[in-house]
């Protein structure tokens, strides 16, 4: 199922990883990301 | 998308996973994957529903997709983990991929666990999207 959403701008986020590490959107402006949603860990 | 990731390295494309599965959960999963990308934790799925990926129909999270996926993983001999206790298996996931200008250029939300976009096709996104980017 494709979207849309293609071609508008990325939704921002803040979000901590596993070892808490913050992450945010800009900071990875300027190069390519690929954001993989889990169904669920298994 | 481990065994891809020659390919996303080669393409310099940065991968975060995300989990709406709590922490305790995700740093498991790290530790028993070996995973070589961060994984980041979205307990309240703002991220997920931005992207469109809500709670997937019965039929769609069981239904034969599902099962040549789980096939084809039993047949390489990868035993897939049980989701937690009480977790939403019902929940899609997807895949989204970014420009570095912050523009979607590929929005994929999987049906099922088998239903994800191929290599082929994010090289194709990617190499189209850079020459316009």
């Amino acid at each position: 199922m494709e979207s849309d959403l293609v071609g508008d701008s990325a939704a921002a986020f803040s979000l901590t990883d596993a070892d808490g590490r913050v992450h945010r959107l800009a900071d990875y402006r300027g190069r390519w990301l690929l954001l993989v949603f889990h169904r669920h860990l298994g | 998308m481990q065994q891809h990731e020659h390919i996303v390295s080669e393409l310099d494309i940065h991968v975060l996973i995300v989990t709406f599965e709590h922490g305790g959960v995700a740093r498991a999963y790290v530790e028993e994957s070996g995973l070589p990308w961060p994984i980041l934790v979205d307990e309240s799925r703002a991220l997920y529903h931005a992207y469109g990926m809500l709670r997937g129909r019965v039929r769609d999270i069981w239904g034969p997709r599902t099962v040549w996926a789980y096939a084809k993983e039993f047949a390489k001999g990868r035993v897939p983990r049980a989701p937690s206790r009480g977790v939403d298996t019902h929940q899609l996931g997807g895949d989204v991929l970014i420009d570095p200008s912050g523009i979607v250029r590929l929005l994929h939300v999987g049906s099922g666990p088998g239903d994800r976009p191929s290599v082929a096709t994010l090289l194709a996104a990617r190499k189209t999207a850079g020459r316009s980017a």
